[in-house]
C-alpha cells in the first residue's frame, strides 16, 4: 500500500526596530513530504529555505549621543548639520548624520537551506534500519559602508566592508533499532547509532577606503583610492560517533537504560581524539508496586537514578597546530610580511568530561491534581578545556589551551504544577519553580592554587578584587590613614573624594609585629567579594479561566549573585572632563555622603569597583489576556474555534535598590552588563482562528 | 535479501573512519616554515616590526623614557603617562607601561632566539646566501641585545633566554642583570662584525640594523655597565647599584667605551656617515629615512602610512608634545598639530638651552609662532578676549583678537618680557594686523601653555587629527660624540671630552651670527652636569634620558632638583627600577615564585 503525505507552506516575517533604519525580514519556504513506498520501506524529506536580509545592523550611535553635551544642537543657525560636538575634541560627531540617506548602508543577506532526509527500513524479528542525513548549508554576504562624515569614521576616510561565506554542515546517521516484548512482560528496546557529522566554513572579506563615489557603496573596491585590505578564513571540523542504548522495563515498573558512546572529534589532539561515555538510569514507578494500597491521595509516584559521563569538544579546531602570526614592516623601499610563533599547542589535548550523578522524584497527588518534580544532582567536570595564560617570559602572549582542572557542580531542582480550581466556569492553575546550582573549582593541577581566572575551592565566576570602603572625605582621620600610603590629601592630586580601597593587608616590618609607617595597596589586599551565580532563581506562572475569558501572568526571579555593570564603568559614566554622563550621585566637597566619587578633568580610577550591584530581581515577564469568541458567533463564520489575545511583555522589573537608583535598567544578565540600546517593552495583539 | 544489501553497503561506505578526523587547515601556516629559508627571513622581518610598538604607539617607551625626568614633566591634566610619570601611587605592577615592554621584548625574544640557533641549518639557496645568512643573524643578535638592554635598564634582573622555547611551562626564574649583559655584550660584538658594515652603503635596506648601529649601541653599553661598576655607597647613596662596585671593572668598561665609541666616530667617513650641517637638518620631514638625506642616522624605527601602503603604520609622537593653541586660534590645522599635551618641558629644560643667539638648537627644538587661520572676534568688549597669567607675582591680563588670517596669533618667544613690553608688541599694530598673544616663561602652566617641541611633528598629513607616518630615528652619530665624551670624562681625559663635546656644539653653531668655534667650551667646562646638560640640549625626548640619569646615578637628585610637577615629591628609591608586571609575577604558579623588585 502507498500512502504519502506533504505538508508546504511559505512565510514571511518582517520586524523593524525602535532604532530607525534596523530592519529584518525573513521569507521562508518549507517542503516536507513522506512516502510509505512498500509495506517495510519509508523514505521523507523535509526542506526548510530561508532567505532573509538585515538592514542597519552595525549602526548604533547610541554612545554617541548619550556623550554629547545636552546644551549643543546638532543644527547650525543655517539648519545644516553640524560636525564634531564643540567641547568634545573631535571625539563626539552628530549622531543624525548617521542617518543622512546613503552615509550609512549595512546589509546583510542570507540564503540558507536546513535538508533533511531519511529512509526507515522494517526488518523482521523486530529490527528497524533508518537513516538520516541532514545538510545545512548557508551562504552569506555582508556588506557595510561608512561615509565620511559619520559617527565611526568621524571625518576621516569612507570605508568600504564586503564580507562573504559559505557554511555548510552535514551529518549522516545510522540506526539499528530493535523493540521487542520477550516472555510478556519484558519489554526490550535496543538502539545502535553510527554517525558521522562534517562542518566547513570558508570566506573572504574585503575593507577598502576612499571612495569618490559613494554610490558605489561597497560593491566594487576597484573603484577605492585608498588602501585594499583583504582577509578570510577557511575552518573545518568532523565528528565521528558510535551509539549503543538498551532500554529495558518490567511490567512498567522496573525501568533501566544503559548507554555507550564512542565519540571522536577533530579537533583534539592526534591519539586523544576518541572517548568513551558510558551512562546509566534506573526508573521505579513506586505506585505500581502491588505493597502500595490504593488510596485517593498519591496519584503517582516515580523514583529515578542515574549516572552518565558525556564530554565536550568545543573549541576552534586546529588549536593542536603550532600556528605563526602575521605582521607587516618597511625595509628599504619595500613592504614586507614577517612571521612569527605565538601560540604553543597542547599536543596531548583531549576530551573535556563530566561526570554526572542524578536522583529524582517524580510525584503527583489527589488524581494528579498536584504534580511536580524534585531532582537533585551533582557534576564532576575534569579536563576543563581552559585556556592558561603564560608567563610572558615564556614567549608566548596569547593564552594555551589544555585540559585543566576539575570543578564541581551541585544542584537541586524543584516544580510543581497545581491545579487550585477546576470547574466549567473558573478554572486557576499555577505552575512554580526554583532551582539552584552551587559550582566549586576542586583543582587547579598539582599545588596551584590559583591560575589568572580560577582560583582552589571558589566557585568559577568568582569575584576577586580590591574592596571598596567608601570615600576618601577631608577628616582628620581620612587624612592621617591616607597619609600612611602616601597619598595627597591636597593640591590636584589629591585622593579626597575618590575611592578608598581597605588596605586587607597590612605590610609588616621585618620583625614581623610592626606595621610599616608607609602602607601599599598591592594584590595582596585583593579579596573574594562574591559570585557572578545567583542562590537561587525561578519563575511562577499563573493561569486563569473564566467564562470565555482566560489571563496568565508569569512572574521569574532570581535571588542573589553579583552582578558587574559594565554600563556604569564604561563610556557612559567616566566622570571625566567634558562629556556628558549618566546621572549618578557624585561627591562634591558640598555633597561628601554620595556614593561615587568626584569628577575630574585628569584620570579617574577604580569605577569598577563601584559598578557592582546586587543581581537579585523579580520581573514580571508577561501578561496575557484572552478571549475565545461563543461558539455560535464561531460557526456563523465557517471557523472551529477563534480566540483574540493581548500580550505585554517585559513589563515591570523591581531590582535592587543601588542599581535602580544609578539608573540600571535591566538587571537579567549572565554577570555583566553593556546597554547600547534599551531593551523593549512590547505589546503583541494576536487573533487565533482554526477551520 | 535485497534489503541486507543494501544495509551493509551503507555501513561499509561508511567504515572507513580515522582519517576522517584528519584536520585539514587552509587558513594558518605552521611554525615549520620557520625552518626554510624565507621563514627565516620573514622570522627577521616581524623582529623588527616590535619597533614600532615600542616606539610608536601611546603605550611604548616614551612615557618611560621622555617623561617622568628632570628634562620633561607630565601635564598637570590627565592622560595615559599621568601616573607613572608623576610616579603616583597608581603607578605600581599593574601599570600598562612596564607591562607593555615586558611582553612584546620576550614575545620577539623567542623568535630571535630561533633565528640565532637555527641559522646554520637553513639551507643556502641563491636568494638566502651565505653572506645574507650571516648578516641576518647578525641582525637578529642585535635585535636580542636592543630588547634585553631596554629590559635590563629598566628592570633590573630579568630573565635570561637564549633558546627557542616550545614549552608551555609555568615556571620562571630571575636571572642576575650581569649574566644578561654578558650576553648583551657578546651579541653587539658579533652583530658589529656580522652586519652590514654602515646604513649607507651597500645598498642596505633603511630600518636595517648595521654594524654601525651596533657599536653604537656596544658603546652605550660598556658606558653603562663603567657607571654599574662605579656606585660606591658613600657618593651614590642609596642607589640600586651599590652592590655591583668595582673601580677597576668600571674603568676598564669606560676605555672599552671610549674606544668604542671613538674608533665609530673615526670609521664614520669610510662608512658614509657625518653630522648633519645644520641641527635643524637633523628633524626636518624631508631627510627623514627612507630618502637617504639624513647622514646622521643609525638607526630608525619606519613607519611610512600611506594611502597606498598596507606595509606602512603611523604613530603618536607627533601629538604628544603640542601645545594647546587651539584656544587662541579657535580650530587646529595640519601645520601646527593636534593638541594632546601630555608633556610639558620643565624650567630646567627651558634654561639648559642657552646661548641662544649662537646656538640654534632652541629653535629649532621649540616652536615659537603660530599663525592665525581663522578670525577670532569676541562678542563683547570691542571684540577682545583677554588672557591672563602672573608676571613678576602681578596678574596680568593682555587682549587679543584676531582679524587677519595669515599673521601672527600666538607668540612664545622664549624668554621672559614685562607686562608692558607684552602690550607694546601686541597692541598698537598697524590697522588690520591681529592683536596677538604673547606667552613669556611666566605664562606656561603646566598644562597646555608651553612651547611646542617640533622634533615629531608631521605637517604632511590629510587632517589635523591624523597620526604621523614619520620614520622615528632612534641612534644617531651625534649621540656617539656624547657617549664618548662621557667615557672620556669617567677616564679623567677632559681634553678629549670636551673635544668630543666641541664637535656637537660647532655643529649646533648659529653660522650666520658667529665665527667659528664661538660655542667652544675649555676641559675645564667639563662637568657630569655639563654634559647631561648637553645631552639635554642634542638629545631631548629621544628616548635616553630616563635611562641616561638611571646610568648616571642622578635619577632621584635630579628629578627633585628640577622637576616642576608632581615627581619631585613624589618620587623615591623604589623608583629607580620598573615593577616587574603582574602578569609575570601571577602567572608563575609553579616552581619558585616569580621575585618583584624591591618596594614594589
Amino acid at each position: 500500500m502507498k500512502k504519502s503525505t506533504y505538508n508546504s507552506s511559505v512565510g514571511y516575517f518582517r520586524s523593524e526596530n525602535s532604532y530607525p533604519g534596523q530592519v529584518f525580514e525573513r521569507m521562508t519556504a518549507k517542503l516536507s513530504a513522506d512516502s510509505q513506498i512498500t509495506s517495510f520501506l519509508k523514505v521523507g524529506l523535509s526542506s526548510l529555505n530561508t532567505y532573509s536580509n538585515n538592514y542597519g545592523e552595525g549602526d548604533n550611535p547610541t554612545e554617541q549621543a548619550l556623550r554629547a553635551s545636552p546644551f549643543v544642537t546638532p543644527y547650525d543657525e543655517d539648519g545644516n548639520l553640524i560636525l564634531d560636538i564643540p567641547g568634545s575634541g573631535g571625539q563626539v560627531w552628530n549622531p543624525l548624520l548617521d542617518k543622512v540617506d546613503g552615509a550609512f548602508v549595512d546589509k546583510r543577506r542570507s540564503m540558507s537551506t536546513f535538508t533533511t532526509g531519511y529512509v526507515d527500513v522494517a526488518l523482521p524479528y523486530g529490527f528497524n534500519y533508518r537513516f538520516n542525513g541532514g545538510f545545512a548549508l548557508k551562504y552569506e554576504t555582508r556588506g557595510q559602508f561608512e561615509d565620511s562624515n559619520t559617527t565611526t569614521r568621524k571625518g576621516g576616510l569612507n570605508r568600504a566592508f564586503a564580507d562573504h561565506y559559505l557554511k555548510y554542515e552535514y551529518t549522516l546517521e545510522n540506526i539499528l533499532t530493535w523493540d521487542k516484548t520477550l516472555w510478556n512482560d519484558h519489554h526490550f528496546n535496543f538502539t545502535g547509532l553510527f554517525s558521522y557529522q562534517n562542518y566547513q566554513r570558508d570566506g573572504n572579506s574585503i575593507t577598502s577606503y576612499e571612495y569618490f563615489d559613494t554610490s558605489i557603496q561597497f560593491y566594487n573596491p576597484s573603484k577605492a583610492m585608498g588602501n585594499i585590505e583583504g582577509s578570510g578564513g577557511f575552518q573545518k571540523w568532523q565528528l565521528l560517533s558510535y551509539m549503543a542504548r538498551l532500554n529495558y522495563s518490567y511490567k512498567n515498573k522496573y525501568l533501566l537504560t544503559a548507554t555507550i558512546r564512542h565519540d571522536g572529534s577533530s579537533r583534539l589532539a592526534a591519539g586523544n581524539k576518541w572517548h568513551s561515555f558510558p551512562s546509566l538510569a534506573l526508573g521505579w514507578n513506586i505506585l505500581e508496586e502491588e505493597f502500595i494500597p490504593a488510596q485517593d491521595i498519591l496519584s503517582s509516584l516515580k523514583l529515578r537514578l542515574s549516572w552518565g559521563n558525556v564530554g565536550s569538544t568545543a573549541i576552534d579546531p586546529y588549536q593542536t597546530m603550532a600556528k605563526l602570526s602575521t605582521n607587516r614592516y618597511m625595509l628599504g623601499n619595500e613592504g614586507v610580511m614577517g612571521v612569527f610563533p605565538n601560540s604553543v599547542p597542547d599536543y596531548s589535548l583531549g576530551w573535556k568530561n563530566t561526570e554526572t550523578y542524578n536522583i529524582g522524584i517524580d510525584f503527583g497527588f489527589l488524581n494528579n491534581r498536584i504534580i511536580g518534580t524534585l531532582e537533585l544532582y551533582q557534576q564532576n567536570s575534569k579536563d576543563l578545556l581552559l585556556k592558561v595564560d603564560l608567563p610572558p617570559t615564556t614567549g608566548y602572549t596569547t593564552s594555551y589551551l589544555t585540559n585543566l582542572g576539575k570543578t564541581r557542580n551541585r544542584g537541586v531542582e524543584f516544580n510543581i504544577t497545581t491545579v487550585n480550581f477546576d470547574s466549567r466556569e473558573f478554572s486557576w492553575i499555577t505552575d512554580f519553580n526554583i532551582f539552584a546550582n552551587r559550582n566549586k573549582v576542586t583543582y587547579l593541577g598539582e599545588d596551584i592554587e590559583k591560575t589568572s581566572d580560577f582560583f582552589l575551592g571558589q566557585s568559577v565566576g568568582t569575584i576577586w578584587d580590591y574592596e571598596m570602603d567608601g570615600l576618601w572625605q577631608d577628616t582628620p582621620e581620612d587624612r592621617a590613614l591616607a597619609e600612611t600610603f602616601g597619598y595627597a590629601t591636597s593640591g590636584a592630586n589629591s585622593v579626597i573624594g575618590t575611592v578608598k580601597i581597605k588596605n586587607h593587608s597590612i605590610d609588616y616590618e621585618d620583625d614581623g609585629v610592626t606595621p610599616k609607617s608607609q602602607q601599599v595597596i598591592n594584590e595582596d589586599d585583593k579579596v573574594f567579594l562574591g559570585k557572578r551565580a545567583p542562590n537561587f532563581e525561578g519563575g511562577l506562572n499563573n493561569r486563569f479561566t473564566y467564562k470565555d475569558f482566560d489571563l496568565s501572568f508569569l512572574f521569574s526571579f532570581r535571588y542573589g549573585g553579583t552582578l558587574t555593570s559594565n554600563m556604569h564603568s564604561g563610556w557612559m559614566n567616566t566622570l571625566v572632563g567634558a562629556y556628558n554622563n549618566l546621572n549618578v550621585d557624585y561627591w562634591t566637597p558640598e555633597n561628601t555622603d554620595a556614593r561615587w566619587l568626584k569628577p575630574s578633568t585628569g584620570t579617574v580610577t577604580n569605577l569598577g569597583l563601584l559598578a557592582r550591584y546586587n543581581a537579585s530581581y523579580l520581573k514580571l515577564r508577561n501578561i496575557t489576556v484572552g478571549y475565545t469568541l461563543p461558539g455560535n458567533i464561531v460557526s456563523k463564520l465557517g471557523a472551529q474555534n477563534i480566540r483574540v489575545y493581548t500580550t505585554g511583555s517585559n513589563l515591570f522589573t523591581w531590582s535592587d535598590k543601588q542599581f535602580r537608583k544609578d539608573g540600571g535598567i535591566d538587571p537579567e544578565t549572565t554577570s555583566t552588563i553593556n546597554i547600547v540600546t534599551p531593551p523593549v517593552r512590547s505589546f503583541i495583539f494576536g487573533l487565533n482562528v482554526t477551520f | 535479501m535485497k534489503r541486507n544489501i543494501i544495509l551493509l553497503t551503507l555501513l561499509a561506505v561508511l567504515f572507513s573512519c580515522n582519517d576522517l578526523l584528519d584536520e585539514e587547515n587552509h587558513s594558518d601556516t605552521t611554525q615549520e616554515f620557520l625552518n626554510t629559508p624565507q621563514g627565516f627571513i620573514m622570522g627577521l622581518n616581524s623582529s623588527y616590526q616590535i619597533l614600532r610598538e615600542h616606539y610608536g604607539f601611546e603605550e611604548g617607551l616614551h612615557g618611560m623614557l621622555n617623561v617622568g625626568t628632570d628634562e620633561m614633566k607630565c601635564s598637570t591634566g590627565g592622560n595615559r603617562t599621568y601616573d607613572i610619570a608623576h610616579y603616583t601611587s597608581n603607578y605600581n605592577a599593574g601599570s600598562e607601561y612596564p607591562r607593555e615592554l615586558w611582553k612584546k621584548s620576550y614575545l620577539i625574544l623567542n623568535i630571535l632566539n630561533f633565528l640565532i640557533n637555527e641559522s646554520e641549518n637553513i639551507e643556502i639557496t641563491t636568494t638566502f646566501t651565505e653572506a645574507k645568512r650571516i648578516q641576518y643573524t647578525g641582525e637578529a643578535k642585535f635585535l636580542r641585545a636592543f630588547l634585553y638592554f631596554h629590559l635590563v635598564q629598566q628592570f633590573g634582573d630579568v630573565t635570561l633566554t637564549t633558546e627557542y622555547n616550545t614549552n608551555p611551562s609555568l615556571a620562571a626564574s630571575r636571572h642576575e642583570m650581569l649574566d644578561v649583559y654578558e650576553v648583551i655584550v657578546q651579541d653587539l660584538i658579533e652583530a658589529s662584525s656580522e652586519c652590514s658594515p654602515s646604513p649607507r652603503q651597500n645598498s642596505l635596506e633603511s630600518g636595517r640594523a648595521s654594524a654601525a648601529t651596533a657599536r653604537h649601541l656596544l658603546a652605550r653599553v660598556y658606558l653603562t655597565l663603567g657607571w654599574i661598576h662605579d656606585k660606591d655607597a658613600s657618593h651614590y647613596p642609596d642607589n640600586i647599584h651599590n652592590k655591583y662596585y668595582n673601580a677597576s671593572k668600571a674603568q676598564e668598561y669606560y676605555q672599552k667605551a671610549y674606544d668604542t665609541a671613538n674608533k665609530l666616530l673615526t670609521d664614520a667617513p669610510s662608512l658614509g656617515l657625518s653630522l648633519m650641517p645644520e641641527y635643524a637638518y637633523v628633524f626636518d620631514e624631508a631627510n627623514d629615512p627612507p630618502s637617504g638625506r639624513n647622514t646622521e642616522e643609525l638607526f630608525c624605527v619606519r613607519f611610512d602610512w600611506d594611502l597606498d601602503n598596507t606595509y606602512g603604520d603611523n604613530h603618536i609622537l607627533n601629538h604628544l608634545y603640542v601645545n594647546g593653541y587651539e584656544a587662541f586660534l579657535g580650530e587646529r590645522n595640519i601645520n601646527d598639530g593636534r593638541c594632546y599635551s601630555w608633556n610639558n618641558p620643565t624650567a630646567y629644560t627651558l634654561k639648559t638651552f642657552n646661548n641662544r643667539e649662537t646656538d640654534t638648537r632652541y629653535n629649532a627644538t621649540f616652536q615659537t609662532v603660530w599663525y592665525a587661520t581663522k578670525e577670532m572676534i569676541s562678542n563683547d568688549n570691542d571684540g577682545y578676549f583677554t588672557h591672563t597669567y602672573t608676571i613678576d607675582g602681578q596678574s596680568e591680563s593682555f587682549l587679543w583678537r584676531l582679524t587677519q588670517i595669515g599673521d601672527t596669533a600666538l607668540y612664545y618667544p622664549g624668554y621672559e618680557m614685562s607686562a608692558d613690553e607684552i602690550r607694546a608688541k601686541t597692541l598698537n599694530r598697524v590697522a588690520g594686523e591681529n592683536a596677538y598673544v604673547i606667552i613669556t616663561p611666566s605664562g606656561y602652566n603646566g598644562a597646555s601653555y608651553f612651547p611646542t617641541i617640533m622634533k615629531y611633528l608631521d605637517r604632511t598629513r590629510n587632517q589635523y587629527n591624523d597620526n604621523s607616518d614619520r620614520s622615528i630615528l632612534v641612534f644617531r652619530l651625534a649621540e656617539t660624540y656624547l657617549l664618548a665624551a662621557e667615557a672620556a670624562f669617567k677616564l679623567g681625559n677632559n681634553a678629549d671630552a670636551a673635544r668630543h663635546i666641541n664637535t656637537i656644539r660647532e655643529r649646533a653653531r648659529n653660522k650666520a651670527t658667529s665665527q667659528a668655534g664661538a660655542l667652544d667650551i675649555q676641559a675645564s667646562d667639563v662637568t657630569l652636569d655639563f654634559i647631561l646638560e648637553e645631552r639635554t640640549r642634542e638629545l631631548l625626548l629621544e628616548h635616553c634620558r630616563w635611562t641616561d640619569l638611571v646610568r648616571t646615578g642622578t635619577l632621584l637628585e635630579r628629578v627633585k632638583k628640577y622637576d616642576d610637577g608632581f615627581a619631585n615629591a613624589n618620587i623615591q628609591k623604589k623608583h629607580q627600577l620598573r615593577p616587574i608586571p603582574n602578569d609575570q609575577i601571577n602567572r608563575v604558579v609553579s616552581g619558585e615564585p616569580y621575585p618583584q623588585n624591591e618596594g614594589w
